[in-house]
C-alpha cells in the first residue's frame, strides 16, 4: 500500500499508474500508455518520501508516502511551466497543463522557439514552434508502427525533432498517423486535425464544436480495425483508432485518412438504366421493377456475386435471395479470387476453413512464418504488429519472391521463384521430419497419415528442390530449424500462397507444417490467413459460395435443409451452383443470362480472360455500387448503394471477429443502404422479407447457424465476438482446435509440385514472371483510395523490376513500359527496385488504366477455382 | 538472443538491416567522414536516427582539424581565445592537459603528466611513480586467484566507493549485476573523464592500462553467475573519450598484449569504444547509449544498468581510477585510504597528487602543488573549483576543509582548479553557465531549456529559482549538479555575482 496525499492506495506499476488509478491528476506530457516513454518533460514530478521524482519512471513501492501537492511542487511546476513557455508556444494538452499551473507567460527569454513548419505531406503537418521535445512522436513511430521516421537532433537547447530529409514528404513516413494521435501539442499533426480547429494554438476560446463520435469497423482490409469516426453534420471530419482490439488505437494511411470518398461528387446518387446504349438516371421504382421483371423472366439463368465489402447481413440476404427466392445455388463471392483456396485447404486439413488464432497471438509467438503476404502494405496494422514482435525479439521467416519490408528484416528470407510454393513447403517439411524437429506427441495424438507423409517427403530434400525454387538449401534448413525449434510457432499467410494453380494444396502444406510441430490449438501459434477484404470472411461465412449455405452447411444434407427451410419458407435448391469463373463461362455459353453483382468491380479485379466476354453476353447485368466502376459502366441497371460509413450491420474480420458496423453518416440522398435495396428486390421478385433492420437479419442468421447461435447486436456491442459463439452467454472463441483438431485428426496432405500449365510457354518469348499485389496507399480497384490524397502519395502504377533486368532490357527508372503476356497487355511506369529478384516483375492491380488483370491467364487453382494471379509469364519493353 | 527487457527497437532494426555486421559502429563511420545517408545504409540505421547522432556529438557536429581547449584551466590561463577568434578551429572541453598552464590546442604535443604522492604507499599511482611500472602478469594473477564470492567480500570489506564522482559503493553495484541471471553481461570502464581539471584517468589509461584491465577482469569474474558451467558470457568495453587519443591507443595495445599473453579470464574479450565529444557521456546511462552508437543522452533510472544496461544486458559501469585500485585491493586486502587529486590553475607546480582522504585543500596545494604559482600576488588565491563543473567552489577562507566524500559532498572525481583574484566570481559563473549550456544533452526540459537561460537571469532570486528547478527536476546528475558550484559562488561572492544597484 501507498499513502497518496490523504488516502491509502495499492502500489502497482509506477507512481504515475498509481495516481491515475486513484484519479489523482498528475500531468505527464511525455508518457503515453500505448508506448510508455517518459522521463523527458519532468512535468509529473511528485514528492515520494520527501524526494522529488518523476512519477512516470518511478516504480511504486509499498510503504511510500506520495505527495502530489505542496508548496515546493507548486513553485517547481510554475517555473518549469515558464521554461516550457520559453521553449514552445503553448498548445494542446501542454497548454492546458500550463494553464492549470497558472502559467500564462514567461520571465525567461523565448529565444529557444523554433519557427519551422512543414506542410509538404498530403496528411502530416509539422509546426515545431509548439514542440516540447517530449519524444512521443518518436516513441509512437518506433513502438507502434516501427517506421523510425523521427529522431531528435542537436543537443542541449538546440535539441529538436528531425525526420532526416529536408521535406517531411521525403521521409520514411507511411502516414499511419500514430504520432499525430499521441503528440500532446499538435506540433506533429495532420490535415484533419488542423482543418478541425484551424490554428488551434492561436485560438483564444474553446476548440471547435464537439463532433459526434461513432465507433465502427474499417473497410480497407480484413484486419477489422475499430474506428472512432468523428462526424460533424453530414461530414466525417476525422478518424481515430478506437482503443480496443484488434488495433488498440492504431490505424493505417487508408483507415485514418481515406474517408472523403463518402461525400465525393462521383458518388452514385440515382439508379441508372441503359437506354439506347447509354446509362441514364431513372427512379428507384423503375429500376427495381426492371430488375424484377428480368430476373423473373430469366429465372433459372440468373447468378449472383456478393460483395466482401458489404455486411454479413447483406451477404446473407443476397444468397438467401438467390437460393430461396430465385431457386439457384449460383452465388459466389470474391473469396473465390483470393482465399477460397485457404478455406478449401484448411477445411480439408483441419476441418475449419478460417484462421485458427487471433491477431493478439502475434505478440506471443517466438517464431513467425509469413508466407506469401506483404503484410505491412496489405494489412498494415497486422504488419506493424509483426514488426513490433520481431523488434522485441521474435524470429521471422518470410516466404516471398520479393524483398518486402518484412522480408528485409527477416531472420531468413526464402525468396523463391513465383509459382514454386509447393516444392518449397515440401522441402521445409522434409527438414522438420529428417532433422527430427517435430512434436511427436502432437503428431501421434492429433493427426493422421503421418507415416505415408514421412515416406512421401523422403525425396523432397531442399538440396533437390533448390533447382525448382531457386532457394539455397541452407536457407531452407535454417528456416525449418527456426520454425521447428520454436516454442510458439505462428504462421500467417496471404494470397501469395493461394492465387496459384496449386493454391489450395499449398495451404494444406502450410497446415502440414503446423501439424508437424504441434503449432495448433494454443496461444501464440496457428495457421492464420490474412483476409484481404474487410468482410471476405463474412461473405463466405454467410454462404455466398455455390456449394455451401450460411455457416458452411451443405445444401444436400437433409438435416441442414430441415434447419433452413422452415426459416426461409422456401425449399433450398440442392443442385450445385457455379463458381465465379464458371459463371463467366456459362454466360459466354448462354446458360447464364442475367447476373447481379453487388459491390464488386470484376472488370478490373478479375482476370480479363474470364470476364469480358462473359459480361458482354449477358442479357441483364445489374450492378449495385457506390461509384460508376468499370463493371458498372457495362451494366444494364446500376443501383446506388451505401458506403460502409452510411449503414448498419456487421463485418467479420480475418480473425473470425464479428464486429459492428455503425452508420456514421446519414445516407447519401438518392442512395440506399444495400440491405434495403436487396429487401426491395426480394419483395419485387415475390419473396418479401420481414426485417425492420440489420439486427433482425442477424437474429435470423443466429437461428440457422449454430456457430452464430449466441450472436446478437446486444452481445456484439461489447467489442465484437470471434465465432464460434454457440450461446448467448458465450464469450466467443479466440483459438480453434484447442481440445482436438476440428476434423477429428489433422490430415497430412501429400502433394507433389506440378508446374502450372500457365507457365508452359516459350521462355524466349516471355522471359519474365509477373507477380501482382497491393501497395500500401491503395485498396483493391482503387475506387475509394484513388479518390483521396493517397493518390498524391502514389499517383500511378509502377512496374517494379530488378536493376539487372532493367539494364538488359534498356529500361530506365521512370520509363513508360508495356507488359505483354500471352493473354493481354498492360502499361505502367518502370521502377527499378532492390525489392525485386532478377527475372521477376511486379504490378499492383489498383489502377484500371494499367489493366494488370488483362495479363492474367485462364489457369485456376485446381481445387478451388481461384485464378492464378501470382505468376504469369510476361515480356516487358519500353513503350 | 535477446535480453528480456530494454531492447532498443532502433538497434534491433539496424541489426536486421545491416548487410553484414560492420566492425565499426555508427559513431566511427561518421567520424571517418561518411555522410548521414552513407552511414545509415552501412549501419542499417534509420536516416533520422543517424542525423540525431551526427548532430549530437561535438566531434561530428563541428569537425575541425584543430581544436582549442575551453576547459576551466585553459580558459583562465593567460592568452586564451575563443575558437571563434581562430578560424578553422573548434572548441573542446577538455583535453586533460590542465597542468600545462597555458591554453592548450590539439596541434601541440602534450607535456608529460607530472605526478607525485603525499602518502607513503600510493595506490592509484603505484605503477606510475618512478621507473618500472606494473608487472602485468602479477596484476592479472592477483585478480584471477580469488573466487567470485571472495572478490565481492573483499570489495565489500574495503568499503571502496566509485571515484568517478558519485561515490557509489562498488561491491553493491557488482553484487546487483551478479544477482541478475542473464546469458550476457558487460563490464564497462568509464574513461570519459569529462570534468575540466581532471586528468588522472588519462594518466592511468596511458601509463597503467593493465591495472584498469585487470580491474575489469575482477569485475567480469565477480558478476558472472553462471558458475562452473561457464555458459554465460561477460564482455568488456573501455570507453575512452575522443579527447584522449593516446589513451585510446594505449588501451587498445594493452588489450592486445593481455589477450596475446593469455592473461584475460577465459571467454572475456575487451574492446575499446572511442567517444566523440559529449560531457554527459560520463553519466553511465548516457555512456552506454554512446557505446551502442546512439545519442549519448541520459536515461531515466530505474532500470539501472546493473539490470538493464548495454544492449539491454546487466552492466557494471566503473570509473577508470576505481578499476585500477581493484587489483591492489584484492592482493593486499586493505582499505584504500588515498585518492588522486588533479591540481591546476594558480598553483606553482600542477600535478596528479595522491593524498589521503581528509587532507585539507590548503595542505594539498602546499605540499602537492608547490603552493601558489610564483607570478601570483600575495595572498594569491581567491577560490578553487573542486570536482569539476558540477562540483564545489571553496573560497580561500575555507581551504582548510578536509577533502573526502562525506566532508565535502561534490568532491567528485577530485579535480582542483585554483583561481587567483584576477578571476571574478561572475567570470567563473559565466564559464560554468556556458559549460552547462554547451554540454546539456537536451533530454529533459529543465536542463535543456534552463541551462541556456542561466546566463540571462536578471537578479539573484531569478537565478536561484532556476537553480531550484534544475536541481529538483533534472533527469540526471548533470542538471541536478549544475547548481552546486553556482550556489557556492552566490553564497561566498554575492556582490560579485549580482552587484548591488549603483555599485557597478
Amino acid at each position: 500500500m501507498i499513502q497518496l496525499d490523504d488516502r491509502t492506495v495499492t502500489a502497482a506499476g509506477t507512481i504515475l499508474d498509481v495516481c491515475r488509478a486513484a484519479g489523482v491528476d498528475v500531468p505527464a506530457l511525455c508518457h503515453h500508455p500505448r508506448v510508455g516513454g517518459g522521463g523527458h518533460c519532468r512535468a509529473c514530478m511528485v514528492e515520494v518520501d520527501g524526494r522529488m521524482v518523476a512519477a512516470c519512471t518511478t516504480p511504486a513501492r509499498d510503504g511510500s508516502v506520495v505527495v502530489t501537492q505542496s508548496e515546493r511542487l507548486r513553485a517547481y511546476r510554475r517555473d518549469l511551466g515558464e521554461l516550457m513557455h520559453a521553449e514552445a508556444a503553448p498548445a494542446g494538452v501542454a497548454a492546458t497543463v500550463l494553464a492549470g499551473w497558472g502559467v500564462d507567460g514567461t520571465r525567461y527569454e523565448a529565444r529557444q522557439r523554433v519557427s519551422r513548419q512543414d506542410a509538404s505531406h498530403p496528411y502530416l503537418r509539422l509546426d515545431l514552434e509548439t514542440c516540447i521535445r517530449c519524444r512521443l512522436c518518436e516513441e509512437a513511430c518506433n513502438r507502434i508502427q516501427g517506421q523510425f521516421v523521427y529522431a531528435f537532433a542537436g543537443r542541449g537547447s538546440e535539441t529538436i525533432v528531425t525526420w532526416g530529409p529536408d521535406r517531411f514528404v521525403d521521409s520514411d513516413c507511411v502516414a499511419c498517423g500514430a504520432c499525430t494521435a499521441l503528440c500532446p501539442t499538435g506540433a506533429v499533426s495532420d490535415r484533419d486535425r488542423r482543418a478541425l480547429a484551424d490554428e488551434p494554438r492561436r485560438a483564444a476560446g474553446p476548440a471547435a464544436p464537439p463532433a459526434a463520435v461513432v465507433q465502427t469497423t474499417c473497410t480497407f482490409c480484413g484486419v477489422g480495425c475499430q474506428l472512432a469516426v468523428h462526424v460533424a453534420g453530414d461530414r466525417v471530419v476525422r478518424v481515430e483508432g478506437a482503443d480496443t482490439p484488434p488495433n488498440h488505437g492504431h490505424l493505417c494511411v487508408k483507415g485514418r485518412y481515406v474517408h472523403g470518398f463518402a461525400r465525393h461528387p462521383d458518388r452514385l446518387r440515382t439508379p441508372l438504366i441503359r437506354r439506347d446504349g447509354a446509362l441514364v438516371p431513372c427512379s428507384w421504382d423503375e429500376a427495381i421493377a426492371a430488375v424484377a421483371e428480368a430476373f423473373t423472366r430469366l429465372r433459372g439463368h440468373v447468378a449472383g456475386l456478393s460483395s466482401s465489402r458489404c455486411t454479413n447481413e447483406e451477404n446473407y440476404l443476397l444468397q438467401k435471395w438467390m437460393r430461396a427466392g430465385l431457386g439457384t445455388n449460383h452465388v459466389d463471392c470474391c473469396a473465390r479470387v483470393c482465399h477460397a483456396p485457404t478455406a478449401r485447404g484448411m477445411r480439408e486439413s483441419l476441418g475449419t476453413g478460417a484462421a485458427t488464432n487471433s491477431f493478439a497471438d502475434i505478440d506471443q509467438a517466438d517464431v513467425i512464418l509469413v508466407a506469401g503476404s506483404n503484410s505491412t502494405e496489405a494489412h498494415p496494422v497486422v504488419g506493424a504488429r509483426i514488426k513490433q514482435a520481431v523488434l522485441r525479439g521474435a524470429r521471422l521467416v518470410v516466404i516471398d519472391p520479393r524483398r518486402t519490408e518484412l522480408a528485409a528484416m527477416a531472420d531468413v528470407h526464402l525468396a523463391l521463384r513465383p509459382g514454386t510454393n509447393v516444392a518449397l513447403l515440401n522441402s521445409l517439411a522434409h527438414v522438420l521430419v529428417t532433422e527430427d524437429l517435430i512434436d511427436h506427441a502432437f503428431v501421434a495424438d492429433r493427426t493422421e497419415g503421418f507415416e505415408r507423409y514421412r515416406q512421401f517427403l523422403a525425396d523432397h530434400a531442399p538440396e533437390r528442390t533448390a533447382a525448382i525454387t531457386g532457394v539455397d538449401a541452407g536457407r531452407v534448413r535454417a528456416a525449418a530449424r527456426l520454425y521447428g525449434k520454436a516454442r510458439r510457432p505462428l504462421q500467417t499467410h496471404g494470397l501469395g500462397m493461394t492465387e496459384h494453380y496449386q493454391g489450395s494444396e499449398s495451404v494444406m502444406l502450410l497446415c502440414n507444417l503446423a501439424l508437424l510441430v504441434g503449432g495448433l490449438g494454443r496461444v501464440g501459434v496457428g495457421v492464420n490467413p490474412l483476409r484481404g477484404q474487410n468482410n471476405v470472411q463474412g461473405a463466405a461465412d454467410m454462404g455466398c459460395q455455390p456449394d455451401l449455405l450460411t455457416g458452411y452447411a451443405s445444401p444436400q444434407a437433409p438435416d441442414v435443409r430441415a434447419r433452413f427451410e422452415p426459416v426461409w419458407g422456401r425449399p433450398v435448391p440442392t443442385e450445385p451452383g457455379l463458381t465465379l469463373p464458371q459463371m463467366y463461362r456459362a454466360a459466354r455459353e448462354g446458360s447464364i443470362r442475367a447476373m447481379f453483382i453487388l459491390g464488386e468491380d470484376v472488370v478490373q479485379t478479375d482476370p480479363g480472360a474470364h470476364v469480358d466476354a462473359g459480361l458482354a453476353a449477358l442479357e441483364m447485368l445489374v450492378v449495385q455500387e457506390i461509384f460508376l466502376s468499370e463493371t458498372a459502366r457495362r451494366a444494364h441497371i446500376v443501383l446506388p448503394g451505401a458506403s460502409g460509413l452510411e449503414k448498419d450491420g456487421t463485418f467479420t474480420s480475418g480473425e473470425r471477429r464479428i464486429q459492428r458496423v455503425r452508420a456514421a453518416l446519414p445516407p447519401l440522398p438518392g442512395a440506399r443502404p444495400d440491405w434495403e435495396i436487396l429487401c426491395a428486390l426480394m419483395a419485387a421478385t415475390g419473396y418479401p422479407q420481414p426485417y425492420r433492420g440489420p439486427a433482425d437479419i442477424m437474429d435470423e442468421i443466429a437461428r440457422v447457424v449454430p456457430a452464430f447461435a449466441g450472436v446478437s447486436y446486444a452481445h456484439l456491442d461489447a467489442g465484437g465476438l470471434q465465432w464460434p459463439v454457440p450461446a448467448a452467454d458465450h464469450p466467443g472463441t479466440a483459438i480453434l482446435h484447442t481440445e482436438r483438431v476440428a476434423r477429428g485428426r489433422g490430415a497430412f496432405a501429400c502433394v507433389a509440385y506440378e508446374p502450372s500449365p500457365g507457365l508452359d510457354v516459350d521462355p524466349a518469348a516471355y522471359p519474365l514472371r509477373l507477380t501482382t499485389g497491393r501497395v500500401l496507399e491503395h485498396y483493391n480497384c482503387g475506387t475509394m483510395t484513388r479518390r483521396s490524397d493517397n493518390a498524391r502519395l502514389r499517383p500511378c502504377d509502377e512496374l517494379e523490376l530488378a536493376a539487372a533486368d532493367a539494364d538488359r532490357l534498356g529500361i530506365g527508372d521512370g520509363d513508360a513500359v508495356v507488359v505483354r503476356s500471352p493473354h493481354g497487355e498492360a502499361r505502367a511506369v518502370a521502377r527499378i527496385s532492390p525489392r525485386m529478384a532478377e527475372g521477376t516483375v511486379f504490378l499492383s492491380f489498383h489502377y484500371a488504366e494499367t489493366g494488370t488483370n488483362r495479363l492474367i491467364g485462364p489457369v485456376l487453382d485446381r481445387l478451388a477455382d481461384c485464378p492464378e494471379y501470382k505468376v504469369t509469364p510476361v515480356v516487358v519493353a519500353r513503350a | 538472443m535477446h535480453p528480456a527487457s530494454g531492447m532498443n527497437p532502433v538497434l534491433e532494426w539496424a541489426r536486421r538491416h545491416q548487410r553484414e555486421a560492420p566492425d565499426e559502429n555508427l559513431i566511427d563511420d561518421l567520424r571517418a567522414g561518411m555522410s548521414v545517408d552513407q552511414a545509415a545504409e552501412r549501419q542499417g540505421m534509420p536516416r533520422a536516427a543517424v542525423h540525431g547522432v551526427q548532430s549530437y556529438y561535438e566531434y561530428l557536429r563541428h569537425p575541425a582539424p584543430l581544436r582549442v581547449c575551453a576547459g576551466t584551466a585553459c580558459r583562465f590561463a593567460g592568452g586564451w581565445m575563443t575558437s571563434a577568434a581562430l578560424p578553422g578551429t573548434a572548441e573542446v572541453r577538455c583535453l586533460g592537459r590542465c597542468y600545462e598552464g597555458r591554453p592548450c590546442r590539439t596541434d601541440q604535443t602534450p607535456a608529460p603528466i607530472p605526478r607525485r604522492a603525499l602518502v607513503d604507499e600510493p595506490v592509484v599511482l603505484r605503477h606510475v611513480l618512478g621507473a618500472g611500472g606494473a608487472d602485468p602478469e602479477r596484476l592479472y594473477r592477483s585478480v584471477a586467484r580469488p573466487a567470485a564470492e571472495e572478490i565481492l567480500a573483499t570489495l565489500a570489506a574495503s568499503g571502496l566507493r566509485g571515484r568517478g564522482g558519485a561515490a557509489f559503493p562498488t561491491a553493491a553495484k557488482w553484487e546487483a549485476a551478479r544477482r541478475v541471471d542473464a546469458p550476457v553481461k558487460y563490464v564497462v570502464a568509464n574513461g570519459d573523464e569529462g570534468d575540466p581539471g581532471s586528468y588522472v584517468d588519462r594518466l592511468l589509461l596511458e601509463e597503467d592500462p593493465h591495472a584498469v584491465l585487470a580491474g575489469m577482469c575482477a569485475c567480469a569474474r565477480a558478476i558472472d553467475s553462471s558458475g562452473a558451467s561457464g555458459q554465460n558470457v561477460v564482455r568488456g568495453v573501455v570507453y575512452v573519450r575522443a579527447e584522449y587519443p593516446a589513451a585510446a591507443a594505449r588501451a587498445c595495445r594493452a588489450i592486445a598484449e593481455a589477450t596475446e599473453a593469455g592473461l584475460l579470464p577465459p571467454g572475456f574479450a575487451i574492446e575499446v569504444h572511442v567517444g566523440a565529444g559529449s560531457y554527459v557521456c560520463g553519466e553511465e546511462t548516457a555512456l552506454l547509449r554512446g557505446i551502442e552508437g546512439l545519442r549519448g543522452e541520459a536515461q531515466p533510472r530505474p532500470p539501472y544498468p546493473t539490470e538493464c544496461g548495454l544492449h539491454g544486458w546487466p552492466t557494471v559501469v566503473q570509473n577508470v581510477e576505481t578499476l585500477a585500485i581493484v587489483p591492489w585491493l584484492l592482493e593486499s586486502g586493505r582499505k584504500p585510504a588515498s585518492k588522486a587529486f588533479c591540481l591546476s590553475g594558480a598553483v606553482a607546480s600542477p600535478a596528479v597528487v595522491e593524498a589521503g582522504f581528509g587532507i585539507s585543500l590548503a595542505e594539498l596545494l602546499a605540499r602537492g602543488g608547490g603552493g601558489a604559482a610564483p607570478r601570483m600576488p600575495c595572498p594569491p588565491w581567491k577560490m578553487a573549483l573542486i570536482g569539476g563543473p558540477m562540483g564545489r567552489v571553496l573560497p580561500v577562507a575555507a581551504f582548510d576543509t578536509p577533502l573526502g566524500y562525506d566532508t565535502l559532498p561534490g568532491l567528485g572525481h577530485g579535480g582542483v582548479v585554483v583561481f587567483d583574484a584576477a578571476v571574478s566570481a561572475r567570470d567563473l559563473a559565466g564559464h560554468l553557465f556556458e559549460f552547462a549550456a554547451s554540454e546539456s544533452c537536451g533530454a529533459c526540459t529543465p536542463c535543456r531549456v534552463g541551462t541556456a537561460q542561466l546566463g540571462h537571469r536578471p537578479d539573484r532570486a531569478a537565478l536561484e529559482r532556476l537553480l531550484d528547478t534544475l536541481e529538483l527536476g533534472s533527469m540526471c546528475g548533470f542538471g541536478q549538479g549544475v547548481p552546486r558550484p553556482i550556489r557556492d559562488l552566490l553564497q561566498h561572492f554575492p556582490d560579485e555575482m549580482f552587484p548591488a544597484r549603483g555599485a557597478r
